[in-house]
């Protein structure tokens, strides 16, 4: 019989899993339907045929539904290696392809999510250990290493962040605010999500997490009410940019025997 | 903070360029070019490469061909020298201004003794009645010998059609922006698009992906659309504009209030108005770019001409389109995608290059021929057939 502790923590530990779910299903969409970095890396850089490329994205699309479907019925931990080293590979592949805004910070953007799926293979390769601090910090860190490349992004004025600004600025206060001013309060940002994530990794706090989870959201979500539709898939891929910083939360909340959510307040206050 | 790195860096460069200065001699006036902007009928850039900073550089020019006697030349300006980024070598630009439209200018580039060949472009024209074609293509970044291969189909194209004024490259030059050596590369590419009598095809720049923020490419191309727009501007020939966009910046802000201001004044003092850009919004085969959300539905609204995209390495031609559904009467057609030294994708199936449009893994060269009644839209295959063409009629805006 598990504790009401164990049984708080296999709950948060499945929330993580839908996340991994929600992006492994948005990755898959991609590269089954549309084309990746690594296609363009297998036609340009490796000057392999397109047809190869394009067959290694709806390949790499199967495996990865595969490996996950795979991993919940057994639960072998190796499962799970797949979405790190995709999680991985992409990444590397853009910034290979010198062809996207700020591409040299890919990995930094990138390492939620390949850091969700690699935190939780640790977790289950070691399941009686738990949710040990080490894995804790790791989380931290790939949060933090997130935050910090959109962070840099969002300095260098990232165009793309820009018209979210300004599209967000219309359809939410009916008002179209300049990119002089959308630039400006993009560097504000960048600021707050580099100094939050540093600080958070040196000392977690519930304020700074529920801010970067509520961020997170916002931000992926910002991808449907831009892209409309179209716009679905993009949001999903980030699913880690809340779910790890909302787990860090429960986990906060956990060490100080906070059970019921209702008190979180206090813990913000703590 | 972009700001300041990129001055800091500057500044370091530059001390260091100048720290050479005098240190050796210069090897050779390399990498001429003719660029246009916004008034070709009046205005153009000559620019070059020298290996080393000197103050006297010079631009020799005149309407009838001198050989390179400087003596002879009737006009002389002053080239501004500018160390170029990241590298030892320097970039010397002369502004031309003031020219005649429609007429034959010779020129001979000098710098500190050592004088080119002479060259020669000639200005667009202001008649409206004057029939002219520009060339369109895009994406030469990665496959060196196809791209002098595209090259010297152009220079062909443009030694039998002496009405041809200009390319307009729609961008991804080269694979990474940031490499002088790249960039050097395919500068010395573009001698084989000029004739075999030394004339030159002007180029008119657009900015793509793979040029990303490089400052390389406004040393390349001295700065299209001036300091404070950021490579997007409007060239004005005769009774044609061509709208030159800059997809890697905010699609929604400054750029899309120029487009619409642009695109107003267009509709009252041009009789045809085409788009170019780098990222498509009817992509071939990638996703649709923000072009499509920001600037698609102005294109409808002030009913351009046509669009040039690149970026996508296939040869794709759309149907009309309106209101993200086929329309043959207010329908606006995408062509392009960029064929001018890259590996071509295969065609992938989308609802917009089905019946009178198509998706093809071709290189090719577009070429645009203005006239008075009509433009007509050709396409060009390395084997010199002509594999589209398509003639566009006034439209009521």
């Amino acid at each position: 019989m598990l504790s009401s502790e164990e049984q708080s923590t296999k709950k948060w530990t499945n929330f993580l899993l839908f996340a991994l779910f929600l992006q492994i299903a948005a990755w898959s969409y991609e590269a089954y339907f549309n084309s990746t970095a690594i296609n363009s890396v297998i036609f340009l850089n490796l000057n392999l045929s397109d047809q190869f490329a394009s067959l290694f994205d709806k390949f790499s699309s199967l495996v990865l539904l595969l490996s996950f479907g795979l991993f919940l019925i057994t639960r072998v931990a190796s499962f799970l290696l797949v979405p790190v080293a995709y999680g991985l590979a992409l990444p590397i592949c853009t910034m290979l392809l010198h062809s996207s805004f700020a591409y040299e910070f890919a990995l930094l953007t990138g390492a939620a999510r390949f850091g969700l799926p690699l935190v939780l293979y640790l977790f289950y390769k070691n399941q009686e250990k738990g949710w040990g601090i080490d894995k804790r910090f790791l989380i931290r860190f790939f949060i933090c290493l997130t935050f910090v490349g959109h962070g840099i992004e969002a300095l260098m004025e990232h165009p793309k962040f820009i018209d979210f600004l300004i599209e967000g600025f219309a359809l939410l206060f009916g008002y179209e605010l300049s990119e002089a001013y959308a630039v400006h309060l993009l560097t504000l940002i960048g600021a707050a999500d580099i100094v939050l994530s540093i600080s958070g990794l040196i000392k977690p706090r519930v304020s700074v997490y529920l801010f970067m989870t509520a961020w997170g959201f916002i931000t992926a979500v910002c991808r449907l009410m831009y892209f409309q539709w179209d716009g679905i898939f993009p949001m999903l891929l980030r699913s880690a940019h809340w779910a790890l910083p909302a787990f860090v939360v429960y986990m906060i909340l956990q060490q100080r025997k906070v059970s019921e959510p209702w008190k979180i307040w206090k813990a913000v206050k703590g | 903070m972009k700001n300041i790195l990129i001055i800091f860096v500057t500044l370091l460069f530059s001390a260091s360029a100048f720290a050479g200065v005098n240190s050796k001699k210069i090897q050779m006036v390399q990498h001429l070019r003719v660029v246009w902007h916004e008034d070709p009928a009046h205005e153009a850039y000559i620019m070059w490469t020298t290996d080393k900073y000197k103050i006297k550089s010079y631009l020799y020019y005149d309407t009838v061909p001198r050989n390179g006697d400087l003596k002879k030349y009737r006009f002389k300006n002053n080239a501004k020298t500018k160390p170029i980024l990241y590298t030892l070598d320097v970039r010397h630009k002369a502004k031309l201004k003031k020219l005649k439209p429609d007429t034959m200018y010779y020129f001979t580039a000098v710098t500190n003794g050592k004088k080119s060949k002479e060259y020669h472009f000639k200005t667009a024209p202001v008649d409206k009645n004057k029939t002219f074609k520009i060339l369109f293509g895009g994406d030469s970044r990665s496959d060196r010998a196809q791209r002098i291969e595209m090259n010297k189909l152009m220079s062909k194209m443009f030694q039998e059609d002496p009405n041809i004024l200009a390319l307009c490259h729609g961008g991804d030059y080269i694979a990474n922006g940031l490499s002088w050596k790249q960039w050097k590369a395919w500068l010395e590419d573009h001698y084989h698009t000029a004739t075999k009598d030394g004339r030159m095809l002007p180029i008119i720049p657009t900015r793509g992906n793979h040029e990303l923020a490089s400052p390389l490419f406004n040393d390349v191309f001295a700065r299209p659309g001036g300091i404070f727009k950021r490579n997007y501007f409007r060239t004005r020939i005769a009774e044609l504009s061509i709208l030159t966009m800059n997809t890697n910046i905010s699609h929604s802000g400054a750029q899309k209030r120029w487009l619409k201001k642009t695109l107003k004044k267009a509709k009252k003092d041009s009789k045809w108005i085409v788009a170019n850009y780098h990222r498509p919004a009817w992509p071939g085969v990638k996703k649709p770019g923000r072009a499509k959300k920001h600037w698609v539905p102005l294109f409808e609204k002030y009913q351009i001409d046509m669009a040039f995209e690149s970026d996508g390495h296939v040869l794709k031609r759309t149907v009309p389109i309106y209101k993200n559904k086929e329309d043959p009467v207010k329908g606006i057609v995408y062509v392009g995608e960029g064929g001018l030294g890259v590996k071509m994708r295969g065609p992938k199936d989308r609802w917009y290059l089905r019946g009178s449009g198509y998706n093809e893994s071709k290189h090719h060269v577009m070429a645009l021929e203005v006239s008075p009644k009509q433009m007509t839209y050709t396409v060009e295959l390395p084997d010199r057939k002509i594999f589209d063409k398509m003639v566009l009629k006034r439209r009521r805006r």
